[in-house]
């Protein structure tokens, strides 16, 4: 079987203009999508709310997600704890959040709230992590510290701090007196969420539905600052290797065309990404890279027939040498791509959830390195060799 | 067929032969591996958080603590900054008054910290500064506080005249405050990453979150599992005498609590069991099964060293806060002691303080089970006097000399200086060695600044014992015989603990001591163990999905290429084969992203056949033979495959290099992938094709 007839010339080349011109505007447009409208990020890394609750009967996790993003929770981490209960640890994206209003000079409008003897003298909004687009904070729970003439009665304290904030219109689960009474420190918690998500689980899941949440908190980022700061350096450290060696073993010619190619791949993916809005989370991090490692394997292997062509056919020009080279390489470059994207494809039509998204971010990446090795680090390095090396040729 | 043929025809058998066999323990629960094939290949592939699950643990920061820690060392430059202000001190000397300076200041100044308690919850964030002669005070105004030389993080609360003195008091800003917190929860989760990396447990997840830290270790062996839920029901039974626990634990609620199958459950059990049986009868450790459903564990720490949870877990929570001391054996404050409680005895020992001056000093110990306890609270009920501290190290009564025997528990004191000279903060390397007598010591090598702290600190107290001291415990006392420089120090660990007991410390110390301190103890609030986040029907329907691509390759390979398909078949099968082995065998763990790492090393297995058949195929083209067409397709194409594959090489070691966690994970299964499918591609099939040209004779290779 033969996709591809042997000996064929075709002009790639030619249409470089055209196709360059195409590439160069999906790269900037999936630029521009990085930061308008922005990744799609999950909870890997802005962080969300943790709920641990136990259900009143048998649920399976993959029934539990599947409730959970028919409510509309967009990918929540479901893990069981494994136990004798139906116990699971659910995450999502979603968080209590306080407008900027809402939490300017909250400290002395609780205070009037609580009457003229007691006054809030300190108040602390915690975790208090500003969500750009929505323009609000995250705030878990508000820690007040009390002074005057404070009530004996700690909870009875608590109860009228919760209403003075309820009042200025925060939804409160509950208030607690916190460390030693001479402390006067009470920390009131931020309803809203997990309520909402324990109701909705009653109405889907009937007798099986949860209890009241054993547990309720904020987390962090697992890929905060320092894996991305890691991330970036290790590309740009792979990035300048990898250089290094096409220079090299090939020509210095044809070390930008080739970390081209893999940035404007990785690039595109993720503006794809950006595009149909699928969540970004670590598990995408490792697609990039695959889809990196797949185009620059991919590049070499065009540049090599272009290296080796060079050599015997003297007379001809660069631009020739790769149109021949990637013509003969076609029927290679096909078959491989083909059967890439056959097991990539078995992994979207079959896998669920994580595994679904990895293999569209694989396909994607797939088919624009394909194209990338042809259109993208054979022109530049055509562009490069006859800006820079030309005369040294003639 | 050659010599040279049969050869590589051997060593591909033999690869494989050795393949087969170090995956086959992975796959022991659907194919069961013959005992010797699993106590041959140990490693296995062990599943990630998302595909397996874990142990999920949750540690609270003590950030008092470290507010508290800040604040000292603030309190400390204070001394020698206000030395400066006051014309005192030389600009030179401000930043590290000695000690004969700081005494010389106290007549004029007076620092006093405080400890955060019921009355004053913020005590930990003050600092009373009392100048003797109120003028003085008129020097420390805001502005030079605001400084940035100075104290920009202080601020003055009161000042208040106190009979001709006058009294300053200080505090941490609030707005640093929450930064001192949130810096502490981010250095312990880089201590704990740094950690686990150096015990090489890949693919932890540690996250931090207000004060908590949450580590998650993936997968763990039946074993660990088994021993964390008899653990949890262990504690819920009363040791006796001896220490014994003997308890009931039904088998469906062990099954359940731990996630194993029936057999997994058994053959762990029986493990566990095997692993202590090989000791003499009373120190047996382990799990006695009376009638399935009875335990008893005979030694509980034992016992917890069979789960790698439980040796992940006593690692992370150290604090590992290394300090040098210098031993006040010249003080007579123990020796004046009396009314000690029971079970508390006075001790002395003969020291030199000074070349050729020898003192007779004091000291306290306390043994057996609750000696630590009554000890300590024994000290912290004595005012010692200021600039002094009592500290307590493990102690083995019996005689000096008996090395073997694994003595009683026992403490003493030791009486030092309240002042760190050198800390931990500057260790370079750490490892363990032994000691003339073939005890396990720690080897530690100073920075350049530790090396000139520590060789200070010598030069200055030689003939003096210095006290090392771990998380406020003073492991070994040495008499300082002349200036350390050079800035290598060996820890003896004391006490009266056994060897393997030593040994276990002394491993650990290294991992600690090379992954630095924590920036302030963290306890544990909750732990769980969690099933898979992606879930059993995801991890089954993601291998499905694998199964379906790799047969869709293998079949449209046969069609497109013939006779060549079936190389690159069995090269695809190879490659996949090789690449578990060799993830199994250096028990990697498997998550998701690796398995994209898996993905993209199968691709490329697939390209470096489909290169050499294509060049098979044009040479055939020319009207070359099989034989040639072989010989020079493989030629030619050896070199695009080795470019292409050495380049991706290359971005797995730089990702390998610099990245962390998951990138790393990647990395290593990219690397891995590449090595085999290079051999694969190039050497395996090479072998098959060679055989088919020569070995069968084909005339006519088809190839599609």
């Amino acid at each position: 079987m033969e996709f591809i007839r042997p000996g064929i010339y075709i002009d790639f080349m030619r249409h470089r203009k055209k196709v360059v011109g195409v590439s160069l505007t999906l790269a900037v447009l999936s630029l521009i999508s990085l930061f308008y409208p922005g990744p799609n990020y999950g909870i890997d890394f802005r962080g969300g709310t943790e709920v641990q609750m136990a259900f009143n009967g048998e649920v399976e996790a993959s029934e539990l997600r599947g409730t959970l993003e028919g409510l509309g929770y967009v990918r929540p981490d479901v893990v069981r704890v494994e136990g004798e209960g139906n116990e699971y640890i659910v995450r999502v994206r979603e968080v209590t959040a306080l407008s900027e209003e809402q939490m300017e000079g909250l400290n002395d409008r609780v205070s009037g709230e609580l009457g003229d003897a007691i006054s809030v003298a300190r108040m602390e909004f915690q975790p208090r992590k500003k969500n750009e687009e929505l323009g609000n904070y995250t705030v878990f729970k508000i820690v007040l510290m009390l002074t005057g003439e404070v009530m004996s009665d700690r909870e009875a304290q608590a109860e009228a701090i919760q209403t003075a904030l309820e009042n200025q219109g925060i939804n409160i689960r509950d208030v607690n007196p916190f460390g030693s009474p001479a402390e006067n420190r009470y920390e009131a918690h931020l309803a809203g969420l997990e309520a909402d998500l324990v109701r909705q689980l009653r109405e889907e899941l009937g007798d099986r539905g949860p209890d009241a949440p054993t547990r309720v908190e904020w987390v962090g980022p697992k890929a905060g600052a320092q894996l991305r700061d890691a991330a970036v350096k290790s590309l740009l450290y792979a990035i300048a290797f990898i250089m290094v060696y096409v220079a090299l073993r090939f020509d210095l010619r044809f070390a930008p065309g080739g970390v081209l190619a893999m940035i404007h791949d990785a690039l595109i993916t993720l503006g794809i990404y950006v595009l149909v809005q699928r969540e970004v989370n670590l598990t995408t991090v490792a697609a990039l890279l695959t889809i990196m490692g797949y185009s620059i394997n991919d590049t070499i292997v065009v540049f090599d027939r272009i290296r080796e062509n060079m050599g015997r056919m003297r007379d001809k020009s660069l631009t020739e040498l790769i149109n021949i080279s990637t013509s003969q390489m076609l029927s290679r470059t096909i078959v491989t791509s083909l059967t890439t994207l056959l097991s990539v494809g078995a992994f979207f039509v079959w896998g669920t959830a994580v595994i679904k998204d990895i293999a569209f971010a694989l396909m994607i990446g797939i088919l624009i390195g394909t194209f990338s090795s042809v259109y993208v680090a054979a022109p530049v390095t055509e562009f490069i060799d006859r800006r820079f090396f030309s005369r040294k040729k003639s | 067929m050659d010599r040279g043929w049969y050869f590589r025809f051997a060593t591909v058998l033999v690869l494989v032969t050795s393949a087969v066999l170090a995956l086959w323990p992975s796959l022991d629960n659907w194919i069961p591996a013959p005992q010797w094939v699993k106590e041959t290949f140990e490693g296995r592939i062990s599943p990630g958080l998302d595909i397996q699950g874990g142990l999920r643990l949750m540690y609270e920061v003590d950030v008092d603590a470290a507010i508290e820690n800040r604040r000292d060392i603030m309190a400390d430059r204070l001394v020698g900054r206000l030395g400066y202000l006051l014309g005192e001190l030389e600009e030179d000397d401000a930043n590290s008054p000695t000690r004969e300076q700081r005494e010389a200041l106290r007549d004029k100044i007076d620092i006093d910290t405080f400890e955060r308690s019921d009355s004053d919850p913020f005590g930990h964030m003050k600092i009373r500064v009392t100048f003797t002669e109120a003028a003085d005070a008129e020097a420390l105004t805001r502005d030079w506080l605001r400084e940035q030389s100075n104290f920009p993080d202080l601020v003055e609360t009161s000042r208040t005249p106190e009979d001709g003195s006058m009294v300053v008091r200080l505090e941490i800003r609030e707005e640093r405050i929450e930064e001192v917190m949130a810096d502490a929860v981010d250095r312990a989760v880089k201590v704990i990453e740094n950690r686990t990396d150096e015990m090489a447990i890949r693919e932890m997840t540690v996250i931090g979150r207000e004060t908590d830290v949450i580590v998650e270790i993936p997968g763990g062996d039946a074993a660990s599992r088994l021993v964390t839920c008899l653990l949890g029901a262990a504690s819920t039974a009363e040791p006796d005498a001896d220490g014994k626990i003997t308890f009931e634990y039904p088998r469906e609620r062990l099954l359940r609590c731990s996630g194993l199958t029936e057999s997994e459950a058994d053959d762990a059990l029986r493990k566990l069991g095997e692993a202590t049986y090989s000791l003499s009868e009373e120190e047996q450790v382990s799990v006695v099964d009376i009638e399935g459903d009875g335990y008893v564990i005979n030694d509980l720490e034992e016992f917890r060293q069979q789960s790698m949870f439980e040796r992940v877990r006593t690692i992370i929570s150290r604090t590992a806060r290394l300090e040098f001391r210098i031993l006040q054996d010249e003080s007579q404050f123990v020796a004046q002691l009396s009314d000690l409680p029971e079970g508390v005895e006075k001790r002395t020992e003969a020291t030199t303080i000074a070349p050729g001056q020898e003192v007779i000093s004091t000291f306290l110990v306390a043994s057996g089970d609750n000696s630590q306890r009554v000890l300590r609270d024994y000290v912290d009920s004595l005012t010692v006097p200021e600039g002094d501290e009592i500290l307590l190290g493990a102690y083995n009564p019996a005689e000096e000399g008996d090395d073997e025997a694994e003595a009683e528990e026992g403490w003493r004191t030791y009486y030092v200086r309240a002042t760190t000279e050198v800390s931990g903060e500057d260790v370079k390397d750490a490892y363990v060695s032994q000691d003339d007598k073939g005890r396990p010591v720690v080897i530690i090598e100073f920075n350049g600044d530790g090396a000139d702290s520590f060789g200070e600190m010598t030069g200055q107290n030689v003939k003096r014992r210095m006290s090392i001291v771990l998380d406020n415990k003073v492991e070994s006392a040495p008499v300082i015989n002349e200036r350390i420089g050079g800035g290598v120090c060996q820890i003896t660990l004391g006490g009266y603990r056994g060897y393997d007991a030593l040994n276990r410390e002394a491993a650990e110390l290294v991992v600690v001591l090379k992954a630095g301190a924590l920036p302030a103890p963290i306890s544990p609030t909750n732990e769980n163990l969690v099933g898979a986040t992606l879930g059993r029907d995801s991890v089954e329907r993601g291998a499905q999905g694998a199964l379906v691509g790799v047969i869709l390759v293998l079949v449209f390979m046969l069609l497109y290429y013939q006779v060549a398909g079936i190389v690159a078949d069995t090269m695809v099968l190879l490659n996949i084969l090789f690449l578990l082995a060799t993830l199994a065998f250096f028990e990697a763990t498997l998550t998701l992203p690796g398995v994209a790492g898996i993905a993209l090393t199968i691709g490329m297995a697939v390209d470096a056949n489909v290169l050499i058949t294509e060049r098979i195929r044009e040479e055939l083209r020319l009207g070359k033979s099989p034989r040639s067409a072989v010989d020079q397709g493989f030629r030619r194409a050896f070199w695009s495959i080795f470019d292409a594959q050495l380049t991706t090489f290359i971005a797995g070691v730089v990702l390998y290099q610099y990245g962390t966690g998951p990138i790393k994970g990647f990395a290593v299964t990219l690397m891995i992938g590449i090595g085999t499918s290079l051999f694969t591609g190039v050497f395996c099939s090479k072998v098959m094709l060679d055989w088919i040209v020569r070995g069968l004779r084909v005339q006519r290779l088809r190839v599609g």
